[in-house]
């Protein structure tokens, strides 16, 4: 039998004594969604920093497609696609070039460009490719970064807070495109603050509180 | 009574300058929320020690000028009291050039990011703001050319008393230094109004004075070679340049008074005529000047500021970088291949689009601190030189070899995504750097060989193994200090001690093994061999430390 995309045992985060994420654990299956919401300081930015491999959780362990995160982090890290809510470029390196770069990096090369193309089309940043990220808007850098997520191949993304700085067109785009790619396969775990997108998207919805979520 | 906007405009100003002042009170140790006495003694101590330290610092130089530069100069058949008010006008026509020069591309009065917002978008009095400002500005832009005036005043009362004067008295000295200082504080005063003016007058943009900006700039680089060379060359040929000593005897006109001839009334007149209509120039223009432009056009200098002020250079790199880099670049032509390589691809874009010199002379830094460390070493034997020599160079090597890593550690979100091992991507980041480094020793050991110095081959064969110690050693203290929330706000740690400390074992085992060769009459080929061995152990164990602390960051 073959393993889930995501298989999350008992993790638990800990900043010095305070917890803040309690012990969970859940799996995500594949063409799966799994929307996330919460107040400010829940613990969604943690438990989505923990799947992704950013941070180390004090216990527990993640599987991504049967290889464990913190064990065997190369093999992981080609099946797992992470948007964190804040995210940096190198300035140095416009939007064309950092995408580029992530699917140069993932060794996708065939068809790259018209995929690339198409997706800077959709997100409207076509006319911004050759800009350097510094002189990017807030929201069009956070669409940068959903580009970077789904340039290369996975089977689980996370996204943190992605329509936090998103304009109307944005999140619609945003939300057929979660869509599609539950549809193809990929487990998706989101957080967000938008209650009309959690249920737009139709999946397992978590409230999370004080550290604590209920997914199984 | 002065009215609201005006205190405002006053509070923050004050608060400026307190905030100036207090900067470099906390670097002197002085604790300003500390109300005890002993913290009041102290601050008096710090006033009497560095006004007197001021004072033999400035009594140093003048003594230097009387009794060492005055006989120089007429031995070459120069009078020093031809020289000094003639250099001085062209340093202070020079400077004020370019400040003009800056003016007519960058506003002179700067403002924060917090006063953009708080003060720029108010309907405060402009002529008001522009003053209080102007006025805030000046002492710091003038105290330099204060100290010197002083300075030269002192000289030349120096020079009166080899030539009859018997006792120099505090009343000799007060007046050697007020004397110039009457003329110079007016004119400096108004050559700096007169560089806000343009300023200012550029700040209220169209474009008629876009083209006039743009004409004063070619002037004003024309008038400065053109001086220069003039000046220079009356000192230097002056048959020559005959023709224009009557120009240059205008121009030095109010030096001279200051420093020779004594105050006349015409020469007072005349500096304090030209600050005054400066200023009046100022607040004549400065009724509908546009806050909010000049607000947009130096937030990033005054952030640079304040990034400099606290030490963070990172900061000051970066705010550099995006300005020299602008807003957009046609895409790369470097071709770029799947997997790892893209990590060089990516490397060469980012090192050629910000190649500037002084990157460039952190590289040679290297190499001339390595043919320093070579000089001090084989024909001063100094030890001490030597020392801080070696400490400094490490560090040089470690930041050099290590800079690439540290940008992408503040990537961490991008860079932690990739599908490349830990390894990888440290050896990675760490290669190129290393075989420049390399490179750069190498070639200056050649050079100094070249210059006839003994240069052992043990210390020409442990440099590869030297370098990469030191440069995985910072890797890994970098790497210990990592904090995962810091990494994704693009805040990378910096080299600490332990990295220090760690690199200096690599330079310490040549040197152990140098010092037994000669002394214990081990075989140098032996010796080499023990240094590789060492050397490889200590770099394999740092790799590995390394990786997992890459690993275990977060």
């Amino acid at each position: 039998m073959s393993s889930p995309p995501l298989e999350v045992n008992n993790i638990s985060y800990m900043y010095g004594s305070y917890q803040a994420l309690q012990e969970t654990s859940f799996t995500v299956n594949n063409g799966e969604i799994v929307v996330i919401t919460g107040s400010n300081g829940a613990g969604k930015t943690t438990l989505m920093l923990c799947l992704s491999g950013l941070l180390l959780p004090t216990s527990g362990k993640v599987m991504v497609d049967g290889y464990d995160l913190y064990q065997r982090e190369c093999s992981a890290k080609r099946r797992l696609s992470f948007l964190p809510d804040f995210p940096h470029f190198y300035q140095e390196l416009t939007v064309w070039e950092h995408i580029r770069f992530i699917a140069l990096a993932h060794s996708v090369e065939k068809g790259f460009e018209n995929r690339a193309k198409i997706l800077l089309n959709e997100f409207d940043l076509t006319e911004a490719k050759d800009i350097y990220p510094h002189a990017l808007s807030r929201g069009m850098r956070l669409k940068l970064s959903i580009i970077l997520c789904l340039i290369r191949p996975f089977s689980v993304l996370l996204m943190d807070e992605p329509t936090s700085a998103l304009d109307p067109v944005g999140t619609a785009i945003l939300h057929e495109k979660l869509i599609s790619l539950s549809a193809d396969g990929a487990a998706i775990i989101i957080t967000t603050h938008d209650l009309s997108l959690a249920n737009k998207l139709g999946g397992r919805i978590a409230q999370m509180q004080r550290g604590h979520i209920d997914l199984s | 009574m002065i009215s609201a906007d005006k205190q405002s405009i006053l509070m923050i100003c004050l608060k400026q300058v307190l905030s100036n002042i207090n900067y470099w009170l906390a670097i002197v140790g002085y604790d300003i929320h500390d109300r005890s006495a002993s913290a009041r003694v102290y601050l008096l101590y710090l006033i009497v020690f560095f006004s007197t330290w001021a004072l033999a610092v400035m009594f140093l130089i003048s003594n230097f000028m009387a009794n060492t530069l005055s006989p120089f100069l007429a031995s070459h058949g120069m009078t020093f009291t031809d020289i000094v008010p003639t250099i001085s006008m062209l340093l202070l026509i020079l400077w004020s050039l370019y400040s003009i020069y800056k003016a007519t591309n960058r506003s002179p009065l700067i403002f924060s990011e917090d006063d953009a917002h708080l003060l720029c978008q108010t309907p405060v009095n402009r002529r008001f703001v522009t003053l209080a400002w102007f006025f805030g500005k000046w002492p710091s832009s003038a105290l330099l050319i204060l100290a010197i005036t002083a300075t030269v005043g002192f000289a030349f009362l120096e020079l009166e008393i080899n030539n009859g004067i018997k006792i120099m008295s505090a009343g000799h000295l007060a007046i050697a230094a007020l004397k110039p200082l009457s003329i110079i504080i007016p004119l400096h005063l108004g050559l700096f109004a007169l560089v806000w003016v343009v300023g200012i007058y550029r700040l209220q943009q169209n474009i008629t004075r876009i083209k006039i900006m743009r004409s004063l700039r070619i002037l004003a680089l024309i008038l400065a070679v053109t001086l220069f060379v003039v000046t220079l060359g009356s000192i230097f040929f002056p048959s020559f340049f005959i023709f224009f000593q009557p120009l240059l005897s205008f121009l030095t006109f109010l030096l001279d008074a200051a420093f020779l001839e004594g105050i006349s009334r015409l020469s007072l007149a005349v500096s304090v005529g030209l600050m005054g209509i400066s200023l009046t120039l100022l607040w004549k223009n400065s009724g509908s000047l546009n806050l909010s432009r000049a607000a947009q056009e130096t937030h990033h200098s005054q952030a640079q500021r304040v990034a400099f002020k606290i030490g963070d250079f990172d900061r000051i790199n970066e705010i550099r970088d995006r300005e020299r880099l602008g807003a957009k670049h046609v895409p790369t032509s470097i071709p770029s291949f799947p997997g790892g390589w893209i990590m060089t691809w990516k490397d060469i874009v980012q090192s050629l689009r910000t190649l500037t010199i002084s990157r460039l002379w952190s590289w040679l830094a290297i190499l001339f601190l390595t043919i320093s460390g070579t000089v001090a070493g084989v024909i001063l034997k100094d030890s001490d030189s030597l020392f801080i020599l070696i400490v400094y160079w490490t560090l040089r090597v470690g930041q050099q070899a290590s800079a690439r890593f540290k940008k992408d550690l503040g990537n961490w979100w991008l860079v932690h995504s990739l599908p490349l091992s830990a390894r990888r991507i440290i050896i990675h980041d760490v290669a190129r750097p290393v075989l420049v480094t390399i490179a750069l020793t190498w070639t200056a050991l050649w050079m100094s060989s070249l210059l006839g110095l003994s240069i052992s081959p043990i210390v020409v064969c442990s440099v590869p193994f030297t370098v990469v110690g030191i440069s995985f050693s910072v890797v890994f203290d970098m790497l210990r200090q990592a904090d995962v929330g810091m990494l994704l706000v693009g805040l990378p740690p910096d080299i600490g001690l332990v990295g220090l400390v760690f690199s200096m074992f690599f330079i310490a085992i040549p040197t152990v093994i140098y010092f037994i060769i000669g002394h214990y009459l081990l075989s140098p080929v032996a010796g080499m061999f023990v240094i590789i061995l060492v050397s490889v152990f200590l770099i394999i164990s740092l790799l590995r430390l390394s990786e997992r602390q890459f690993r275990r960051i977060g």
